[in-house]
């Protein structure tokens, strides 16, 4: 187990040192390639050469690029004291892990990410137990009624929530309770900390509407490999051997059925935890997926870049994990 | 480079360029004393639509309240130094006193500059190289502390720190100011000799070149005093010292501001500021159909950063009691394509003349919004900048500006190319760039010109270094190109300075697309350099207009407009012109005195 840790997690770190590189040569040196330069979007109307050269240095835009990538990924796992803001020696502590300096924001990346990071985690985990509770819960009684009116009911629920566009069903939330009925106030994000009631009023339309969106697609998948495995010999035998239908499928059924459903939720909370985009957005909830929209309109790199990477991040330790989790739900598979 | 909403989600740095300080009236000597709008002699009224252009919309005295603003985005920074969005300098007016202000007054009247710290307009030597100001006394920071003209110069010398403070309109100073000096940071025992402070309450600005518009640069808040004890640098704009009435109480970037009053402010020294609120509150939300539903549901009073959806403004203009809140105002930006000059064949100018008669400018129009989204524009000066001529229309292409077809033809003759040429249309792939291309290729194809849309591959880079590279233009054979184009300052020279004189063409960055190099047009803007005289500055505005119009260069087809919403609890509301014609936040009540 510990062997096979290790070897993944070396693998992660590989993953993760390619993602980088490739982020970088997106972002700093093709526009170098195409004849433009980074600066220019920081330098204002008319900037003249002397202006975008000082800029660049501010950057370290004028350093040769593999020196500008060695510079980025040791700042990322060692920090960095290079990054220019006018303090008194010239630089700016930046401590590990330093994704650069955002002159839109005017903050160390890592700092804009650790700030925003909490909603995403809201939206993130509320949403994450609706749709693991309601899909898993749909899919399994729709599965052990199947053909009667909870199998059908459950139907219509997973047809509808998987037709319906998750933008459109956002906007409806937000009219029918913040604008219609009013049960709402319009969405201001307030940390859980600060005032739990208001938390939970920012958030809950968001947590319907990944919430309702998944679980339908988590109800199918669920239902189905039920299904599949309630006709496995196996649970026949249970059966025949007369254990109760509860132990059955409890301990048997659900187990095998779930699996699978473990490896999908690991990734898909991970991506959720880069940042539910379209979602922050329409409920101004300022997180990561709120975040990578300002940042690309504002076409501020170093945070792009930073997201990127966290993102990338959290995908590959929730593949880890997943593995790890799988061997433990189901002993057949072994890590070896 | 529009200054609305919809288009600054992908037009940041353009947005910021778009600042459309629209300017029309008052001279760069500014004159006398203003007065707070509730007590100046503007034109008061209950409302009505449009009333907020040219009146002050409810006046009261009514004090108390909190004034509750929403933007789709974040102010570029509160660092008065850094900052260049048009509705941020608005926002700059609650919290940052500068030498000189835009007079808060509705409309054209408040394009014009007034005393705010100083005690009068800048006095200058004859040839306008040296400014003096004096300071009013008892003005104090929010912490305090006494603002001086040391305060004053230390702000102008941070500018020259142009690594870690950009993003503002610095140039305009640095390149004034001294062409060696590396700023407090980079050189802490230099001196930027070029400003000197007598005494705590004067100051004085030698120029290198001279300067007529100097009470302008003065007034934006780029020249904002910065105490040097205070100054935490990059992270200055986190919490920036309050010298008006108003301080930041708390700032989660990205998400929210509040501000308070500030209890060290003097109305007594304030002509320019007369606050009605005690707290005012922006608050970012990026969903613009929310945006919108908040406004109109009363939870927020205005949006800061620009006009409704064009779905909402159809709803408000169908109902009377919702479009007697409404306005709808010029912004002072312009929109234009560019003709390049440096191409073959609009190296010949009948050909360029063709492409002008030939284009559709409310094809144009319509894509942009329709009628509210602006005026066809006939020339380049904006509705508020001196020299704008109502009716000048030096190439009339037809009935409804769709294009003057018979004249196209008799142009494409004229310059050998009876059948039409190919033409190369440099576009962005994001907004209403393909859109404009469709547009674009069709009408002009009428006559036979055949447009070839030429992508930007980086979209970001398309103002710096696609058109605003003269040697890719020749490069990629460019001959179009969209753009707009708002003044920093509301001046004829600022206006022009950038986009029609020859001194100011770069290697990249240009933002004088078309290369122009006009003997009349660069003269003009010396003598603008030296000209305070309003009536001559305007006439001077003119010729420029005339002389870049008949280079057929840039052409000019909408006046952009914005179409606001304002609560009707809302009290003292105007739209100043000097501020992009957004309203005069600083200044507005609240009815309800909630």
């Amino acid at each position: 187990m510990v062997r096979y840790i290790i070897r993944r997690l070396l693998g992660a770190i590989a993953v993760l040192f390619i993602v980088s590189l490739v982020t970088f040569g997106l972002f700093m040196v093709v526009p170098v390639m195409t004849g433009s330069s980074p600066a220019y979007l920081y330098a204002g109307k008319n900037p003249t050469p002397e202006l975008i050269a000082n800029i660049e240095h501010g950057l370290g835009l004028d350093r040769p690029i593999p020196e500008q990538f060695y510079i980025y990924m040791k700042g990322i796992v060692a920090g960095r004291t290079d990054l220019t803001d006018g303090t008194a020696d010239g630089s700016r502590p930046c401590p590990a892990p330093c994704f650069g300096y955002s002159f839109r924001y005017q903050s160390p990346v890592w700092d804009i990410i650790k700030d925003r990071f909490p909603v995403t985690l809201s939206v993130t985990v509320g949403a994450a137990i609706i749709w693991l509770v309601l899909g898993i819960g749909v899919g399994v009684l729709s599965a052990l009624r199947r053909g009667g009116f909870a199998d059908r009911a459950s139907m219509v629920f997973i047809l509808l929530f998987l037709s319906l566009p998750s933008y459109l069903f956002a906007i409806l939330l937000l009219y029918v309770f913040v604008y219609g009925l009013k049960w709402l106030p319009p969405t201001q994000y307030v940390p859980l900390s600060e005032n739990p009631v208001q938390w939970f009023q920012a958030l809950i339309l968001a947590w319907i509407t990944i919430g309702f969106g998944n679980a339908a697609l988590y109800a199918r998948l669920t239902r189905a490999n039920m299904l599949e495995t309630m006709s496995e010999d196996y649970i026949r035998t249970a059966v025949a051997k007369g254990l109760p239908r509860k132990t059955v499928v409890r301990k048997h059924a659900m187990r095998a059925a779930l699996t699978p459903i473990l490896t999908i939720a690991g990734l898909d909370i991970a991506f959720l935890l880069g940042g539910a985009i379209f979602v922050e957005k329409v409920f101004s909830l300022p997180g990561l997926g709120l975040l990578f929209v300002e940042a690309i309109g504002k076409q501020d790199l170093p945070v792009i870049m930073g997201l990127t990477i966290v993102s990338s991040l959290f995908i590959v330790v929730a593949n880890i994990v997943v593995d790890v989790l799988y061997s433990a739900v189901d002993p057949r598979v072994r890590l070896s | 480079m529009a200054i609305t909403r919809r288009a600054t989600a992908f037009a940041a740095l353009g947005a910021a360029a778009a600042l459309a300080l629209a300017a029309c009236g008052g001279s760069g000597g500014g004159g006398g004393g203003s007065a707070s709008p509730s007590a100046s002699a503007s034109a008061s009224t209950a409302g009505g639509f449009n009333a907020a252009a040219t009146s002050v919309v409810n006046a009261s005295d009514k004090t108390g309240g909190t004034l509750k603003l929403a933007a789709a985005s974040d102010c570029d920074s509160y660092d008065p130094a850094r900052t260049y969005y048009a509705y941020c300098w608005d926002i700059q007016r609650l919290f940052t006193r500068t030498l000189m202000a835009f007079k808060s007054a509705p409309g054209t009247e408040g394009t014009a500059v007034v005393p705010d710290m100083a005690t009068g307009p800048g006095e200058s030597n004859a040839d306008k190289t040296q400014w003096t100001y004096h300071l009013q006394p008892g003005l104090k920071y929010s912490d305090g502390s006494t603002i001086t003209t040391k305060d004053i110069k230390y702000g102008v010398e941070r500018l020259f720190a142009s690594d870690v403070i950009n993003g503002g309109p610095s140039s305009y100073y640095t390149s004034l100011l001294s062409d060696t000096y590396k700023g407090p940071y980079a050189d802490p025992s230099g001196d930027l000799t070029s400003v000197t402070t007598p005494d705590d309450t004067t100051i004085v600005f030698n120029l290198n070149k001279p300067f007529a518009d100097f009470d302008f640069l003065m007034a934006l808040p780029t020249a904002a005093p910065v105490p040097q004890a205070k100054d935490t640098k990059a992270d200055y704009g986190k919490m920036p010292v309050a010298s008006g009435p108003f301080m930041i109480s708390s700032f989660q970037p990205g998400k929210s501001t509040e501000w308070v009053r500030n209890p060290n402010w003097d109305q007594a020294t304030d002509k320019v500021r007369s606050p009605k609120v005690d707290k005012v509150s922006l608050v970012v939300i990026t969903d613009p159909t929310d945006e919108d539903k908040r406004l109109m549901s009363g939870a927020v009073d205005l949006l800061a950063d620009g006009g409704v959806m064009p779905e909402t403004t159809a709803s408000i203009l169908a109902d009377p009691t919702k479009k007697a809140n409404a306005d709808n105002p010029p912004t002072g930006f312009i929109r234009y394509d560019v003709v390049f000059q440096t191409v073959a064949p609009l190296d010949n100018k009948a050909c360029r003349e063709a492409v002008f008669y030939a284009f559709n400018k409310s094809a144009l129009r319509r894509i942009n919004g329709g009628e509210t989204a602006g005026e066809i524009a006939t020339a380049m000066v904006p509705t508020l900048i001196p020299g704008y001529e109502e009716g000048y229309d030096p190439y009339p292409n037809g009935a409804n500006n769709t294009g003057d077809l018979e004249k196209a033809k008799a142009k494409l003759a004229e310059c050998g190319k009876p059948d039409g040429f190919d033409l190369n249309y440099a576009y962005r792939n994001v907004g209403l760039g393909p859109k404009a291309l469709a547009s674009v290729t069709e009408n002009l194809g009428r006559v036979g010109i055949k447009v070839h849309g030429v992508v930007a591959s980086d979209p970001a880079s398309y103002y710096s270094t696609f058109i605003g590279s003269p040697s890719n233009i020749v490069k990629m054979q460019l001959g179009l190109a969209g753009a707009g184009w708002g003044a920093d300052f509301p001046t004829p020279y600022g206006f022009w300075q950038s986009i029609a004189n020859s001194n100011a063409i770069l290697p990249e960055g240009n933002s004088n697309y078309p290369s122009l190099k006009d003997a009349t047009v660069d003269s003009t803007l010396e003598a603008l350099t030296k000209e305070t005289d309003p009536a001559k500055v305007a006439d001077l505005g003119k010729t420029v207009d005339h002389a870049v119009m008949d280079a057929a260069v840039y052409l000019p087809f909408l006046l952009d407009k914005t179409f606001f919403y304002r609560n009707p609890r809302l009290t003292n509301i105007y739209l100043n012109g000097g501020v992009g014609n957004y309203y005069d936040y600083v200044n507005i009540g609240t009815s309800d005195g909630m």
